[in-house]
Order: C-alpha cells, then structure tokens, then sequence
C-alpha cells in the first residue's frame, strides 16, 4: 500500500540482505515504525512513509529508510549499499531516488546509530 | 502613410522589485512549512509542548514562530545567520530528532519532513504570485523607463 511493497521489494535483494542481520527465515529489513522486540541482533533496516504529496500524472510517496546498527560505520555501510543499489534506478513501475542524511548517534545504552536516507518514490497512476 | 513607433524601456529598480518578492516568498514559505511542522509536533499531555515550542523561523530582518504555542517554553532559538533572502526553520532541542527518525525502542513521529514534503514546490509558485502581485500594483510598470521615438 501506497509504494510499501515497491520499496520493500526492491530492499529485499541479495546486495542488501548481505549487510543487515536474519531474523527468523527472512531477513531484518521491515515496513514499520519499530524494529520488533524479538530482534536480537544489531544490523537491521525499517522504512516507513513519512507524507504523500501528490502530482497529477504520478503518485509521489516520500518515505524514510532507517539504517541501524551498533557503529557508524556500520550503519553508513548499509545505508551507502542502499544507495549504491536503488538510487536512481527504475523498476518495474516506478522510479525511486535517495537523500543521505547525518548518522543520528544513539539515545541511550538501549539504542543504536542510525544513518537515515530520505526515499521519493514516483510510480505511475 | 503610418509613422512606425520605437519604443525603449530601460528598466529601472527591476532588480530591486525581483529581490524584494524572493524574500517575501521565502518568508512566506518559511512561515508555512514553521505552521505546518508545528501542527504535526507531537505534545505530551503532561508537561508537553517544549518541541512544538522551539520550531521557528529566522531570515536575516524577521523571527518567528519561538515559543508562541501554548504548553512549556523552550530554552533555546535556533542559531544561524541568514543572509538576504534567505530563511532558516528549524529547533534547537536535543531530542527533537529523536521524536523525528524514532530510536530502536522508541517509534518515530516525524513532523518535520513531512512539512516540508507538503510544501515543497511551493517555492517557485510563491516567486511567481509575488511577482504578479507586484505587477498588479503597477511597481514593474513604476520600475521602468519609457523612452519612445517619432
């Protein structure tokens, strides 16, 4: 819904899955707000859209990809193979292109670095 | 026989006119995306309103927007020098980016990007009306030199 699967899919490729951590079967990237309680490990991508300004000939979704891990270095190492993977590329219906943004240092003991990208995603109508 | 018309116009404070709708717009905008970040904020039912507080606006004459809400002041504005034309939104408040991306316990609550994401493209759009607005109230025309010839 709204680009989430168009996203998810084009994240959930071998390139990335290689950078982050499994979790069950599958591998730790997710489309929620929060990283599940029962992941363990460290390394881990959530995306989640953020507004939907709209145009009249494509739909224009802007999402935010969070990429954690337990050093900046890690985290910035996800976040360069996201962006080395999908920025600019066209898929099958819509086109996605990334804004890096600074690595946001941990809260507290219980947090972890994340370096988020800022997504728009164009997809036909 | 018709005598052919030449007619010159040298234009006078044109640039002047153009600047002076850029940073009318840039404030305008600022002001919106400071609106509109402020409504999406989020406000803690007790002791809230501190984020919400701190968004504001800067350009280099005019500032606004800092602790005009209702709920807990906050302690800092936002530190940046704009020049001409320019405009600054922001807040200085440690957890606001927290609020903004989430932790790895804590959801995110974006208020930030999204207002921007709104009004984005609303820049070029504001230029133009600004322009039309002057034109309306004949400054353009004011701003130019007519010289005609036969």
């Amino acid at each position: 819904m709204f680009g989430a699967e168009q996203i998810f899919a084009i994240l959930n490729v071998a390139a990335i899955q290689a950078k982050v951590d499994a979790y069950g079967s599958a591998y730790a990237i997710w489309n929620d707000v929060l990283i599940p309680q029962d992941f363990t490990g460290t390394k881990s991508i959530n995306f989640y859209m953020q507004a939907t300004p709209t145009e009249t000939e494509v739909d224009i979704y802007s999402y935010s990809i969070n990429c954690r891990a337990q050093t900046m270095n890690e985290a910035q190492d996800i976040a360069n193979t996201i962006i080395n993977t999908i920025n600019r590329k066209s898929n099958s219906d819509c086109f996605v292109y990334l804004q890096p943004l600074m690595v946001i240092p941990p809260m507290d003991d219980t947090d972890n670095y994340n370096a988020a990208l800022d997504v728009v995603l164009k997809k036909r109508i | 026989m018709a005598l052919a018309t030449i007619e010159i116009i040298r234009n006078g404070n044109i640039n002047k006119i153009f600047d002076d709708a850029n940073i009318k717009s840039a404030l305008e905008l600022a002001i919106k995306i400071t609106t509109e970040a402020k409504s999406l904020a989020p406000v803690a039912e007790k002791h809230g309103g501190r984020l919400r507080n701190s968004i504001m606006y800067k350009t280099n004459k005019e500032i606004g927007g800092f602790n005009d809400s209702s709920g807990e002041n906050s302690q800092a504005k936002i530190n940046v020098n704009p020049k001409e034309a320019e405009a600054f939104v922001g807040f200085n408040l440690l957890y606001g980016i927290y609020q903004e991306y989430g932790t790895r316990k804590m959801a995110p609550q974006p208020f930030f990007r999204p207002a921007i994401a709104i009004w984005s493209g609303q820049k070029a759009v504001d230029v133009i009306k600004k322009i039309h607005d002057e034109e309306l109230r004949g400054k353009l025309k004011e701003g130019q030199m007519r010289e005609t010839f036969f």
